[in-house]
């Protein structure tokens, strides 16, 4: 196995650890130090993360799998979250190349219209195929929309730190032509 | 003209020179520190020693009071420190006592009973607003099984439905995907209780013709076996008669608050437990489950 490989497996095996890590985080720590206001959804804004940065077609499948694992944190149904996660990489996909901003400024806009697609999509696929839909809860989305959008920042410097640290400029700079001649 | 070549001037300066300090230890024979013309000398002498005396009073004063306030300020920090570990020895103190009364009760409740319970601590909440669960520190390594009924002292907070080894995720009774069977106390109709929003639930399928008042007592009804029978669910807050319907939609406010209860018991074995029996048997303790 290559070395590229292998980062690349270790990489996503990081990334899921610490997607447990923040659901975690937002199911046991948050609620019991600071209940009285909502924890943000730092899982979504990881997945939001993902979908702007890595490639759309290992994205989506990896977004299904952080979709089943999300699952074990909460009694969301595994069709509400495939079908919302899904819909949300989607629009995010049709709006990243066509804003003009970059660095963290740039996603703390995608999250805060990721985190209203969420929720939106949530509400209205939950009404199209769930038998006891879910309510509007207009207050508890406003506030964390809005929370989301604080922790952005902050989660963008994460991340941001976490994917640098698995890219290596010496070997995806070199094109695979030279690098095959340089190993000849 | 001068005859012997005499210097008058020279001399009379050296008469000068030594008839001073004759004068003067004249003068101090005579103690005239008090004359006249010392006054003014000594008016300048005071005003002066005064005001050098009042700054060295003041230096003095502002340097102690300066070596007083780090005296101060070391005994300050000393004391709020004291005062910091006393205040949270009281708030471990209270909440120790708190514990301890809550245990007791627990401990009073589970003795009391003849349900076989196991003791759980809530660990977690639901990752999303629309689902009203909670995780407990119980799993399937303790003998827990989907299904089974979750209550605290007060009354019905949910069941288990996703047991795993070390934990289990339970099903709030105010969660929308729940559904307890329930009956009214004081008339005994059954009902279908189902999650609404994170603090009430709605009892359906009630008969129009009964009679139900705010307030009302609702408690478990058993028919689903999870729980055990009579155990205090909620409150009456609303009824609403629609015309078309033949049932009641009833509004309930559980009796226990499911967003911030942390110690819960797991139900077993029910044992045929039957607290509408008990509750017939002593008026009173209807009355404690309704308040």
């Amino acid at each position: 196995m290559s070395s590229i490989r292998l980062r690349f497996y270790f990489k996503i095996f990081i990334f899921t650890m610490v997607f447990f890590v923040l659901c975690s985080f937002q199911t046991s720590f948050w609620p019991n130090v600071i209940p009285w206001v909502p924890s943000p959804q730092l899982w979504l804004l990881m997945i939001f993360f993902i979908s702007l940065r890595w490639t759309p077609l290992f994205t989506i499948f990896y977004i299904y799998f952080l979709g089943f694992c999300l699952t074990r944190f909460s009694q969301i149904p595994l069709k509400m979250a495939w079908t919302t996660l899904l819909v949300t990489f989607g629009l995010l996909s049709v709006f990243k190349d066509r804003v003009r901003l970059s660095g963290a400024l740039s996603f703390s806009f995608f999250t805060l219209l990721g985190s209203i697609v969420f929720e939106f999509c949530y509400v209205g696929l939950s009404r199209i195929i769930e038998a006891n839909p879910t309510s509007m809860l207009f207050l508890e989305r406003s506030v964390q929309i809005l929370v989301n959008f604080i922790f952005s920042y902050v989660a963008y410097t994460f991340f941001e730190w976490l994917d640098q640290f698995f890219y290596n400029e010496n070997i995806w700079s070199k094109t695979p032509e030279k690098s095959d001649g340089v190993e000849q | 003209m001068n005859f012997l070549n005499f210097n008058f001037k020279k001399a009379f300066i050296l008469l000068l020179v030594l008839s001073l300090p004759l004068i003067s230890i004249n003068m101090e024979q005579k103690k005239i520190q008090n004359s006249w013309f010392t006054q003014p000398f000594s008016f300048i002498a005071q005003s002066i020693q005064n005001i050098f005396s009042g700054l060295s009073t003041g230096v003095r004063g502002t340097t102690s009071e300066y070596l007083n306030l780090l005296n101060i300020k070391s005994e300050n920090a000393r004391v709020m420190k004291e005062n910091d570990e006393l205040k949270t020895r009281l708030n471990q103190f209270s909440e120790n006592q708190n514990e301890l009364e809550r245990l007791r009760t627990l401990l009073d409740f589970q003795n009391n009973t003849k349900m076989e319970l196991i003791p759980g601590q809530v660990i977690g909440r639901d990752l999303v607003v629309d689902h009203k669960t909670i995780t407990i520190n119980k799993g399937t390594k303790h003998g827990l099984k989907e299904g089974q009924a979750v209550l605290t002292v007060s009354g019905a907070v949910g069941y288990i439905f996703k047991p795993q080894y070390f934990t289990s995720h339970v099903m709030l009774v105010t969660d929308r995907y729940s559904v307890v069977d329930a009956l009214i106390q004081k008339t005994r109709a059954h009902g279908i209780v189902e999650g609404k929003t994170k603090d009430s639930c709605v009892l359906l399928y009630v008969e129009r013709t009964e009679d139900v008042k705010v307030g009302d007592l609702i408690v478990t009804g058993g028919l689903d076996n999870i729980f055990p029978k009579g155990f205090p669910l909620g409150v009456v807050t609303d009824i609403e008669r629609k015309t078309k319907s033949a049932s009641l939609v009833i509004g309930i406010k559980p009796v226990v608050d499911p967003n911030t209860v942390e110690e819960v018991f797991i139900v077993k074995h029910a044992a045929l437990e039957n607290f509408l029996e008990k509750t017939e048997d002593s008026p009173n303790s209807a009355q404690a489950g309704h308040q």
